[in-house]
């Protein structure tokens, strides 16, 4: 392994890039390793994982298609709301990095390995790759341009150019601004308040986020609706079952069947409610198509 | 405390898991839930270094409650699910029909706004 010239690595760090683009990422971005250290604790930081990492490369992909945001059917979104391009592009540039630049790479670990806890953070590994800000929605990372994206990341020894966090919140728009003005709320706050059945609240001052709350466990209900979660909660109202009709009737409901199939298909079990980014303005007018 | 508390049993290692005792779960669920990151407060990276909060590993908050992680992470998990009671669930996915059907009725000038409709047949709600 050369010590490469500022030149050459720009350009390696850049080829990189584009292998992600091209193996189905909708954006990459690379976070300096130590980048994280200020925001989460020891256990949750790369070098945890890969001891001597230098870079975090991040892919991004879009999930729905713009007209899937459109569909007068809800459930079409729920069932096929996520996909897994970010992370087929985060492993092709893992094994890139290993087989043509001799360094270690990996996969970020960002499934939940205990409840809902990550190993490691997507969100703000897209943050640090200068990939988005956090939003009021649910605190998802807002890309300024495509909005929503659904994030992974390798973690490698290789030193990359990383990229500069973003200078400006995407969140919030001037039209959330102008609304929150009027009313109070953003229109994300609007359709899912959390003082008011729903997870989400926040205050802007001078068109800034001044504070901010989410509750994920409510949050989990409605986007993780049919999964791990309901069915757990249908498996608790069997042992209370007194009988074995009262027990059919839930085994063989049309939800059991739902949670059992989201359970089976991880691409079910997650995202799959929308509402506090369908009506977000951020990038929703890519959306709109003939 | 009794002679056979080293057993497997007296730890809750049932069947080979690990699992906690209710009374301990009981006593210590608020207060892991409220420094986990269940209700995320000002976690925003934008927000100035004196606003700007971060949820407690399990590792701290067995530190500071001095407790066994194992034991706090199992409150965690399971106050995770015992959050919101499964009639939740159900009135989740009567929220998103009732957002997803004033959205495509009238856009975001038409906003589904607070609690899920009591009923998924308009003719009760």
């Amino acid at each position: 392994m050369d010590e490469q010239t500022a030149d050459e690595l720009e350009a390696t760090t850049l080829a990189l890039k584009q292998l992600g683009l091209n193996s189905g990422a909708t954006v990459v971005g690379v976070a300096a390793a130590s980048a994280f250290n200020e925001y989460v604790p020891e256990g949750h930081r790369p070098s945890d994982f890969m001891p001597g990492a230098k870079s975090v490369v991040v892919a991004g992909s879009l999930g729905p298609s713009n007209a899937a945001w459109q569909s007068p059917n809800r459930r079409l979104m729920e069932i096929t709301g996520y996909d897994f391009r970010e992370n087929v592009a985060s492993l092709v540039m893992a094994e890139h990095i290993e087989t043509v630049h001799g360094y270690q790479a990996m996969q970020a670990p960002a499934l939940p390995t205990s409840g809902q806890h990550p190993p490691m953070s997507m969100m703000l590994a897209a943050v640090l790759a200068g990939l988005g800000t956090r939003s009021i929605a649910a605190n998802i990372i807002l890309h300024p341009t495509y909005g929503l994206l659904y994030y992974a990341a390798a973690i490698t020894t290789m030193p990359l150019v990383p990229d500069h966090q973003l200078e400006d919140n995407v969140c919030p728009a001037r039209s959330c601004v102008k609304m929150y003005e009027l009313e109070g709320k953003t229109p994300c706050m609007a359709v899912c308040p959390a003082d008011d059945g729903g997870c989400i609240d926040a205050t802007i001052d001078d068109g800034e986020i001044t504070s901010s709350y989410f509750n994920r466990e409510r949050c989990s209900t409605r986007a993780m609706n049919f999964g791990i979660r309901g069915h757990i909660k249908q498996v608790e109202l069997l042992t209370a079952a007194d009988d074995i009709d009262e027990a059919k009737a839930v085994l063989y409901s049309d939800d059991f069947r739902r949670n059992l199939s989201s359970v089976g298909r991880y691409k079910e079990s997650v995202a799959q409610c929308f509402e506090c980014m369908r009506v977000c303005p951020v990038g929703r007018y890519r959306r709109k198509l003939k | 405390m009794t002679e056979h508390d080293d057993r497997p049993t007296a730890r809750g290692e049932l069947t080979g898991f690990h699992v906690v005792d209710p009374e301990l779960y009981s006593e210590y669920r608020g207060r892991v839930v409220r420094m986990s990151n269940s209700h995320q407060v000002n976690i925003n990276e934008f927000l100035p270094d004196a606003v700007r909060q971060r949820a407690m590993t399990d590792a701290e908050i067995a530190a500071e409650l001095n407790l066994d992680i194992r034991d706090v992470t199992e409150i965690r998990v399971v106050a995770e699910h015992d959050e919101y009671p499964i009639e939740e669930y159900e009135a989740s996915a009567r929220f998103k029909d009732a957002a997803a059907e004033s959205y495509r009725n009238g856009g975001v000038k038409n906003l589904y706004k607070g609690d899920p409709p009591p009923s998924r047949n308009p003719a009760e709600i």
